[in-house]
């Protein structure tokens, strides 16, 4: 479930360029400094929009969050990974946190591929990772508990072979909901006043509603974008059960194209909720970032997995940057 | 009251060329079309609501001379339930509630009285369609919403809202485009050659 909440390079001005890669390495260094260099390696761009769609929903002079304790800074520093060239790098709770969602994901992620696939290499990441997870899961409980439940239930769909691709995201964007509406109270902390209050209930609501959306178009494109790998190994994939694919009549491309246009109309119709919710938010900051992320990045990548659906030569499908 | 001027976007003294334009986009927004059966329509309302007093306001004190009416959102609120069908005895009953359930958000009162219903008619399977549209599950949505239609071709309500889901990608992609999303063709595939070179640059 990484990697596919990107933004659109091509749209995006030069300086948003630069401040939502200031993001990413703002989650980077943030991995960084509190759990020990290996997790970065699992870092996406995932981690960067979160971060960047919670910071916009602060002012920056209280970017530091409830505790105040970090405070705001961008800074240009050099890294591991680009030994050579400084790169602007921000710290505030945003990041904090979407680091906090990240390492708690890629745990689960590796806690799953052990138990799947027996996997030494996750067994030994899981271990790794467990420290950090109990003392995250400690400090924000809500988070925690949302997460462990939500892929239970995932694994018990997918055993099942749920043939509804709905139920099948539901996990995934109950997840995702839990991830925006406690990263809201994370960097905003208890509202003051009973106009705050009124606000900050009806900023939930829209987060509730865009995360759900979000998670569940990352579900699905995921599960469209694995659709001939599931079919040629026999795995479980939601569209394979929904649209009845049946060996005997047809071959895996045939079918992939057969679903094409509802892969295309549920993928969408997630993004198109997504962007009804956006326009509710009151964004203070990034605004163009934000954006750019859900009416061209996310489209694009459904454009890409729906391509290779159709067939198309699967150039460049699901790119991601490292 | 918020400043109006902030609360349609516009600088302090902007032309009213300018407000006028702010306010068609803002009414664009949060037009109650969009939100339609969107469980935050209330939200939209209420920001169409500010831009309106918003807009009000400033019609009579400072862009002076013009007054044309501006947006009513009454004309739109709801109305969307309706009941256009005719279903004799208690389940027709039984059907009015349910939509008034879920009219008010009250998804699980609204499940757990259709539960209650053993005949599932085409009003049925329309109402349980909409439940699961409220909830963001519209691919469950359609298939139930598509399913009434074809057990009574002739009602329109089904007909609309099964459009309304078939049509949101659409209704997306039309935004995506209006500001700009280029489709692949040969140019765009120079400028990712462009843009992988460019990743590559930024290794150093």
């Amino acid at each position: 479930m990484f990697g596919y909440v990107t933004c659109d390079k091509a749209e995006l001005k030069m300086k948003d360029w630069e401040r939502y890669n200031a993001y990413y390495c703002g989650v980077c260094k943030s991995i960084g400094a509190r759990f020990g260099q290996i997790p970065r390696m699992i870092l996406t761009f995932d981690a960067a929009f979160i971060a960047v769609l919670l910071a916009g929903l602060t002012d920056e002079e209280a970017a530091g969050g409830p505790s105040g304790s970090g405070g705001y800074s961008l800074r240009s520093e050099r890294c591991i990974a680009h030994p050579l060239k400084e790169k602007l790098v921000v710290r505030e709770e945003a990041v904090d946190y979407a680091a906090d969602v990240m390492l708690l994901l890629a745990y689960y992620k590796m806690e799953d591929d052990r138990q799947d696939e027996h996997s030494l290499k996750a067994a030994s990441a899981e271990r790794y990772l467990r420290g950090a997870k109990s003392r995250i899961e400690k400090q924000r409980p809500g988070l925690g508990e949302v997460l462990a439940a939500q892929l239970t239930r995932q694994s018990a769909l997918e055993a099942q072979k749920c043939a509804s691709c709905d139920q099948a995201a539901d996990p995934t964007g109950k997840i995702m909901e839990a991830v925006f509406c406690e990263g809201l109270k994370a960097v905003r902390g208890e509202p003051a006043g009973e106009q705050e209050v009124r606000r900050t209930d009806a900023q939930l609501r829209v987060l509730t509603q865009l995360g759900y959306q979000l998670g569940r178009w990352i579900y699905l494109i995921d599960a469209a974008d694995d659709l001939g790998e599931d079919i040629a190994k026999g795995g479980y994939n939601p569209f394979k059960e929904r649209f009845l694919y049946d060996p005997a009549s047809e071959t895996k491309e045939d079918f992939s194209k057969r679903v094409h246009d509802d892969a295309e109309r549920i993928l969408l119709s997630c993004l198109a909720d997504m962007a009804d919710c956006l326009d509710l938010l009151e964004i203070r900051r990034h605004t163009d970032i934000i954006k750019n992320v859900v009416q061209f990045g996310l489209l694009r990548q459904t454009d890409t997995v729906l391509e290779k659906l159709a067939g198309a030569a699967p150039h460049a499908a699901n790119e991601r940057k490292d | 009251m918020r400043d109006p001027y902030e609360v349609l976007g516009v600088p302090q003294g902007a032309s009213e060329e300018e407000i006028k334009a702010a306010y068609r986009e803002l009414v664009k927004k949060y037009h109650p079309d969009k939100y339609q059966n969107n469980p935050l329509a209330d939200l939209a309302e209420e920001k169409l609501r500010e831009v309106n007093e918003a807009y009000e306001y400033l019609e009579k004190h400072g862009m002076g001379g013009y007054s044309n009416g501006t947006y009513q959102s009454g004309g739109y609120s709801s109305g969307s339930y309706q009941s256009s069908s005719s279903y004799s005895g208690n389940d027709a009953y039984v059907y009015q509630q349910v939509r008034r359930d879920i009219d008010a958000g009250r998804l699980a009162d609204a499940e757990a009285a259709l539960a209650g219903v053993s005949i599932r008619n085409a009003e049925w399977i329309f109402l349980s369609g909409m439940i699961s549209y409220k909830r963001g599950m519209y691919d469950d949505a359609y298939a139930k919403i598509d399913q009434a239609c074809n057990m009574d071709p002739s009602n329109f309500e089904y007909q609309r809202a099964r459009n309304t889901i078939a049509q949101m990608g659409n209704r997306y992609r039309n935004v995506s485009q209006g500001q700009g999303y280029n489709y692949e063709d040969a140019f765009c595939q120079a400028c990712q050659c462009y843009l992988c070179a460019d990743c590559c640059c930024n290794c150093f």
